[in-house]
This record gives structure tokens, C-alpha cells and sequence, in this order.
């Protein structure tokens, strides 16, 4: 090797050793995302795919706008993270600050058991909430009906169906929030929190003025990571309700999935999820650009 | 009350309070366990319903009331593995798992290293668009990638699977792994350099050593990730190439849904992902927080 190139080489080592990822990505990441907006300019249907795409400029786009079926999906997306990312926030809280409680015993094991939701296969958690949500025979009605309730459909009455699906959501996530809350607390200094108990405020003050404000920064990512993945959220609805009962649980994911791969309608799918990427980049942009301290 | 009680009362007093506050403590603690328990058993108990469902009487599985006793038996399981075929799915979900896994580590371990052990003008940007590719709502890749593969004939094959699967999990890897470099200490990179060590020297020798947890996390995390995904496998495979998961939700869509074998699927699918979590838990948190939070 040449004294110029072995120069440049050890001068350009650290960028050059992310050349092979960005190869890789630009394949299957960059090149796809490309090729999907390439799609959302085109009318083309798999099904009859010897009529080449033709280009249609954004009619897609326009289409979608007056959709009332996309409409319902964006109302379900939105109703569907807002609801189940504010519920996990509360509940994570509460369930994170429990765990942290000096009494708790075996609180490792324990802890370590919270971690399952989140790593089990997500379409065989939808499947086995829909076994134990079964109206004949699952094992919530009958625990229920002990109770004294009855008649709850869950996920196969319309009006039931999208809150059921934000109850199988918090049973996955409040785990992660409570984790990184109780994370974090581990992390925070003692000397605040002492120095207020010796003042005498009271656990309600000290959870208000010295607790939160800490949390604050950790909760906030927390939040993000949950509002994007609620926001494409696909394999516990899909397999669940694969968008029904109607369309109550049409999510924009499943929408996109069913108009490809049901009905061969790919530019329109396109035009679709490119919408839920812009969605999801812009949140995080917005979100990221507040998130990170100024300096 | 010191001003109302005379000197010998007011030990007496002081004693009833010591008593009084050593009893409220042990409610204290009791309660505390007693509500965290609650909590655990709600998060664990769909898990170990469904674990519980594997080794009933398939016809029991159904049954109204919910059978909670009875004689164990390996009737479903004997089924799902031998007679439906489990143990292909079994294989084929262990393939993609740890090709796609071996596939991001080669790629993103030497791209972390990029980022994270040198110093130059955009390099923390440069970061952060690798973990840009990690917010892509999974749908705007799947459609585009399903029409090259199918063009490219690499549609249903094990290579086009785990293919796809990597452009999921390099961002994770390359994002976790550098969290892991950054916090080794910039002087055993100087003594290693001293010593004669070249830059690709210290990365073998020094940094993948001394990183062990953290590759072992990036590995498992991974797998994970490639173990549980659905969209994908579910238009990228045939019957020879079928996902566990993938399977697994197929078995409900019959006429007359194996709910006894879909539990056994279900409990095969957790197995290897609690193993895996057991061994690395300490690092879970900051494996799903992206490397944000220590847990």
C-alpha cells in the first residue's frame, strides 16, 4: 500500500467502519424507503401486475385525504396511542415507585418476571388474551362473572374492541415505564429526598417537588419510545381482530398490510404508510429536539 | 405534648410512639409485598395460563368453568411437535434468528466501533441517523421489500428472511453496542496503543473482550427481535420456510381452532426468551430504552 492511501485509511478508520453498515441499510432500509415513495406516485395493483405502475403524481395522497376509510384509521391510531401511552405512564409510574420501596422482598425475582410481557412474541400475546377473553369459555369472564359481571364482549363488540386492545397494550408496556422508573430512582442521589423528610414535608410533597422533576427526563423518553411504537403498533391487533369488529380497531399499520397484501393494491398501501412515516419521523424530530438539553 | 406531660411521662410516651410506629411499619411492609405480589401475578399469570393450557387435556382447554387442576399430559405438545410439523418451525424460527443475529453483529460491532473509540467532525450524528433507521414503522419496509424479493426470487427463501430481519436489528446493535465502548476508558485504549497495539488490534484483542455483557446483550436482543417478529415472516415465508410465530397464529385461523396445540406453540416460543432474559436481565432496560437508561 502506498504511503498516501495507508495515510488515508488510518485518518479515515472510524467512518470508514460504518461504510459496511451503511452499505447493508442503503440495500434494505434506504433503498425500500425510496422505492416506497417511488410506489405512492403510481397506481399499480399486484393483482393485475402485467399493467406496469403508471405514474398518477400525488392522487394517492389526495385520495387518502377524502378516505373515509383512512380517516377512521387515523382516529383508531390516534385514540389508540393516546389512551394506551397516558394509561402505561400513570400505571408505570405508580408500579415503578412500589417496586422501589425499601419493604418490597424478593423484589429481583420479581422484577425480573415484569420483564417477560415485554420480550414474549407479541402476535402470541394478542392470541392468548384472545383465549382468555373467549366469551364461552375464557378464563377473564369467568373470574368475572364470580364477581358478578356479566356480559362483557371485548374484542368482538365494536364499542369494546379498541379500549380491549389498550388493555392487552398496558398489560405489555406499564412494565417498561415502571422499569425505567424504578431504574432511575436507583440512580437519584438520597440527600434531597433525606434532607426533605428532616424538613418535614409530607410523601405527597416530596413525590410532587423532588421526585418528578428528577424522573423528568427518563419518563420523557420513555413516553417517546412507547408513543412511536403504539403508532405502528401491528402484530397484537392484526392477529386479534385483523382490524375488526367493522373497522374499530383498523389501525394504520393493518390498514396498509390488508390494502397490499389482501387486495394487491400496493401504491395506495404506499401512500399510506409513507403518511405513518411521516408521522412517526416528525414526532420523534420534535420530540428529540425538546428532549435534548440546550446547551 | 413536651410542654402538657411530666419528665417521667414522657419517656413512657415516647415509648408508645416507638410501638406504635414499629407496628405501623410491619402493616406498612405487609401491605407493600401484598400489593406488589398482586401486581407480578397480573403480569405473569396470561403467561403461565397459556403454559398451563400445554399440558391439559386438549379438550379441557375449552372447558367451562376453567379447569385450574388436573392431570398433566403431553397430548398437545405430542401433536404440535411430531404430528403438525412444530419441529420445522422450530428450526426454521432458530435459523433466521441466528443468521440475522450473526449477520448485525458482523456488521454493527465494527461500525460501533467507528462510532464510539474515534474523534471526527459529524460523528455523533452520524449516530444518530443510524438510529433513525430504528424509528421506520416496519410497514414502509415490508411492502417495498416484498416486491424486490419477489422480483429477485430470494421471496420465501431462509436468506431473504433473515435479510429482512437485519434491517431491523443493525440500528438496535450498532446503537447498544456503542453505549457499551463508550464506557471503556480511554486509558487502556492509550496503554494498549503504547504497548504497539494498531487501532484493529485494540478493537480483537481489548474492546470485544472487555465489552463481553455487552455484546452478549446486543446478541440477545437480536434474537429476540428476530424471534418475535410477524409482519415480515407472514409475506416472507412459505411452508418450508414458515415462522414459529407465524405458525403459531396460523393454527387459530382453522375452522376449529387447536387451542391446545396453540398453547404448546406458545410455550415453545417463550422457552429460549426466558432463558435468554434470565441470563442478561441487568442489562434489559437499557437494552429497550436503546442504551438511554442504565438499569
Amino acid at each position: 500500500m502506498s504511503p498516501f492511501l495507508r495515510n488515508f485509511f488510518s485518518k479515515k478508520l472510524g467512518p470508514l467502519l460504518t461504510a459496511p453498515s451503511w452499505a447493508m441499510l442503503t440495500a434494505i432500509s434506504i433503498y425500500p424507503l425510496l422505492y416506497c415513495v417511488y410506489l405512492s406516485f403510481n397506481d399499480w395493483n399486484l393483482l393485475k401486475a402485467y399493467i406496469p405502475p403508471t405514474f398518477i403524481g400525488i392522487k394517492n395522497y389526495v385520495d387518502l385525504l377524502f378516505d373515509p376509510l383512512f380517516q377512521n384509521t387515523v382516529q383508531v391510531s390516534l385514540t389508540f396511542s393516546i389512551l394506551a401511552v397516558s394509561i402505561e405512564l400513570g400505571l408505570g409510574i405508580a408500579v415503578g415507585m412500589l417496586f422501589s420501596s425499601e419493604h418490597v422482598k424478593f423484589g429481583k425475582v420479581l422484577r425480573t418476571v415484569l420483564l417477560l410481557p415485554m420480550v414474549v412474541t407479541p402476535v402470541l400475546i394478542g392470541l392468548t388474551w384472545k383465549t382468555m377473553l373467549n366469551q364461552k369459555w375464557g378464563v377473564v369472564n369467568y373470574f368475572l362473572a364470580q364477581l358478578g359481571v356479566t356480559g362483557i364482549e371485548w374484542y368482538t363488540s365494536p364499542a369494546q374492541a379498541l379500549p380491549t386492545m389498550v388493555l392487552i397494550d398496558i398489560w405489555q408496556w406499564t412494565p417498561f415505564v415502571a422499569l425505567v422508573v424504578f431504574a432511575t430512582l436507583l440512580s437519584l442521589p438520597r440527600e434531597p429526598f433525606e434532607a426533605a423528610a428532616i424538613d418535614g414535608a409530607s410523601r405527597l410533597h416530596i413525590f410532587r417537588h423532588i421526585t418528578l422533576p428528577m424522573l423528568r427526563g427518563s419518563i420523557s423518553l420513555a413516553v417517546l419510545i412507547r408513543l412511536i411504537d403504539t403508532l405502528r403498533e401491528f402484530d397484537k391487533v392484526y392477529v386479534l381482530t385483523r382490524g375488526g369488529p367493522g373497522r374499530a380497531t383498523d389501525l394504520m399499520s393493518i390498514f396498509a398490510y390488508r390494502t397490499a397484501f389482501y387486495h394487491g393494491y400496493v401504491s395506495y398501501a404506499a401512500a399510506t404508510s409513507i403518511v405513518l412515516f411521516i408521522v412517526v419521523i416528525g414526532l420523534c424530530t420534535i420530540l428529540l429536539g425538546r428532549l435534548t438539553p440546550k446547551k | 405534648m413536651h410542654d402538657i406531660v411530666g419528665q417521667t411521662d414522657t419517656q413512657e410516651v415516647v415509648a408508645m410512639g416507638e410501638r406504635d410506629l414499629n407496628l405501623r411499619r410491619r402493616i406498612e411492609v405487609v401491605v407493600v409485598n401484598l400489593v406488589v405480589l398482586l401486581v407480578t401475578l397480573w403480569f405473569v399469570f396470561p403467561i403461565l395460563w397459556e403454559v398451563l393450557a400445554s399440558i391439559k387435556p386438549p379438550i379441557e382447554v375449552t372447558a367451562n368453568p376453567p379447569l385450574f387442576f388436573f392431570v398433566p399430559t403431553a397430548e398437545s405438545w405430542y401433536t404440535l411437535l411430531f404430528e403438525k410439523g412444530g419441529s420445522l418451525f422450530l428450526t426454521n424460527s432458530l435459523v433466521v434468528a441466528f443468521g440475522s443475529t450473526a449477520l448485525s453483529l458482523a456488521l454493527g460491532a465494527p461500525t460501533a466501533y467507528g462510532l464510539s473509540r474515534f474523534s471526527y467532525k459529524g460523528r455523533d450524528s452520524l449516530a444518530m441517523d443510524f438510529l433513525s433507521f430504528r424509528m421506520f414503522p416496519p410497514i414502509v419496509i415490508v411492502i417495498p421489500l416484498f416486491i424486490v424479493f419477489q422480483s429477485l426470487a430470494i421471496k420465501n427463501t431462509y436468506f431473504g428472511l433473515i435479510l429482512g430481519h437485519t434491517a431491523f436489528n443493525i440500528p438496535f446493535t450498532i446503537w447498544l453496542l456503542r453505549g457499551f465502548f463508550m464506557e471503556i476508558p480511554i486509558e487502556i485504549e492509550h496503554a494498549s496503543m503504547v504497548d504497539g497495539c494498531s487501532r484493529m488490534g485494540f478493537f480483537w484483542r481489548m474492546l470485544l473482550p472487555m465489552s463481553a455483557p455487552g455484546l452478549a446483550t446486543s446478541i440477545v436482543f437480536s434474537f429476540i427481535l428476530s424471534w418475535n417478529e410477524f409482519m415480515f415472516a407472514s409475506v416472507m415465508s412459505s411452508q418450508e420456510t414458515r415462522t414459529l410465530p407465524v405458525f403459531a397464529a396460523s393454527l387459530l385461523e382453522h375452522y376449529v381452532a387447536d387451542w391446545g396445540q396453540f398453547a404448546a406453540a406458545c410455550t415453545l416460543s417463550i422457552i429460549p426468551v426466558f432463558i435468554l432474559v434470565l441470563f442478561t436481565q441487568r442489562y434489559m432496560i437499557k437494552g429497550l430504552t436503546y442504551g438511554a437508561i442504565r438499569g
